[in-house]
């Protein structure tokens, strides 16, 4: 694994750019993990009898869900690995759970920078963003915000320090070579 | 400490129904103490090893200029500040959808604290919806974070 997207060139976040993905395979394992580390213990992610036999309307899942909001997570941790390193934040996240992630199944997020506009020393985009399993179906679509600092897109301002420690933080992810992220 | 584990079914009699649920009225929230074991576990847990949530070093090089939690830690911190007979525990309850807008990030540290309330009740394609509104504050008062959420009410 590596970082994604940081191979010491930084993407240019224009129209049309697509955040490299973050692909998962979703175990049981990793579901109570996520429940751990989130102190949600709901049974519809932990109980499998329960699950068996619950009725959810006209729902039924037949085995403990994966957390929406791990997915969601997912999701801006794609955001995050691209934008942090420019020296950016991540704004803004919305997203419909629109399948249920069962254990097995592979997630891999997905983003698309649709619009951007300057905005004085920050560059801010609109993007959207999806989750799919491995099979194609949707498991959660909506759209995300952020910026970066304009001085930090190729022919940036040199002079300002943004662009100078953005620079210094690409090459050392660069020299660190296969850096830490996990996941998938 | 908090445990590690939640008997979800132990209070389930206490926690509000949907019809029981109050709209616009907050809910009973507690402190929480951000520490940086919750940040590092929430991270791994997503996978997510950026530097920012663990390399002290680098991240006191950053423009943050320290560590910083990821955005989604939102996520421990509302069942964390939440009483074990809210209604989002429910057993069954879905999660439809969330969205979040991040005003600054969390840090280890940070005794952050929770205004929650249920903004509006759906019924809607045979299912009972409830819509969560949320606002995170640093000890300053400052905002970390705002949510809103549609859950699915499982009765």
């Amino acid at each position: 694994m590596h970082w994604t997207g940081l191979d010491g060139t930084a993407p240019v976040i224009a129209i049309g750019y697509e955040f490299p993905p973050v692909e998962v395979l979703v175990t049981r394992e990793m579901i109570r993990a996520y429940a751990a580390a989130s102190h949600d213990f709901n049974p519809l992610h932990l109980d499998d009898d329960w699950m068996k036999s619950a009725d959810f309307g006209p729902t039924r899942f037949g085995s403990v869900i994966a957390h929406g909001l791990m997915t969601y997570s997912l999701v801006t941790r794609m955001l995050t690995d691209v934008v942090y390193p420019l020296g950016g934040w991540h704004e803004r996240c919305e997203m419909r759970f629109t399948a249920p992630v069962l254990p097995g199944d592979t997630v891999r997020t997905a983003g698309r920078v649709t619009n951007v506009r300057r905005m004085g020393d920050l560059l801010r985009y609109a993007a959207s963003v999806q989750a799919r399993k491995e099979d194609g179906t949707m498991v959660a679509t909506g759209d995300a915000m952020g910026y970066v600092p304009a001085a930090a897109l190729p022919g940036g301002d040199e002079r300002n320090p943004d662009t100078v420690a953005t620079r210094r933080a690409l090459a050392e992810l660069a020299a660190e070579g296969d850096g830490p992220v996990a996941g998938g | 400490m908090y445990s590690m584990t939640e008997d979800y079914w132990a209070d389930d009699e206490r926690r509000a129904t949907w019809e029981e649920i109050e709209v616009g009225v907050e809910r009973t929230t507690r402190p929480v103490a951000l520490t940086l074991q919750i940040i590092q576990d929430y991270a791994r847990a997503i996978g997510d090893l950026n530097p920012l949530y663990f390399d002290e070093d680098h991240a006191s090089r950053s423009r943050f200029g320290g560590l910083i939690a990821p955005p989604t830690i939102h996520v421990p911190l509302l069942f964390l500040a939440t009483e074990t007979t809210d209604w989002m525990r429910t057993p069954g309850t879905i999660n439809a959808g969330q969205n979040w807008y991040y005003r600054r990030p969390g840090r280890p540290g940070d005794v952050v604290t929770l205004r929650a309330r249920a903004l509006d009740k759906v019924y809607r394609n045979e299912r009972l919806f409830v819509v969560h509104d949320n606002v995170f504050f640093d000890a300053a008062g400052r905002v970390l974070c705002t949510g809103r959420g549609w859950t699915v009410r499982p009765r």
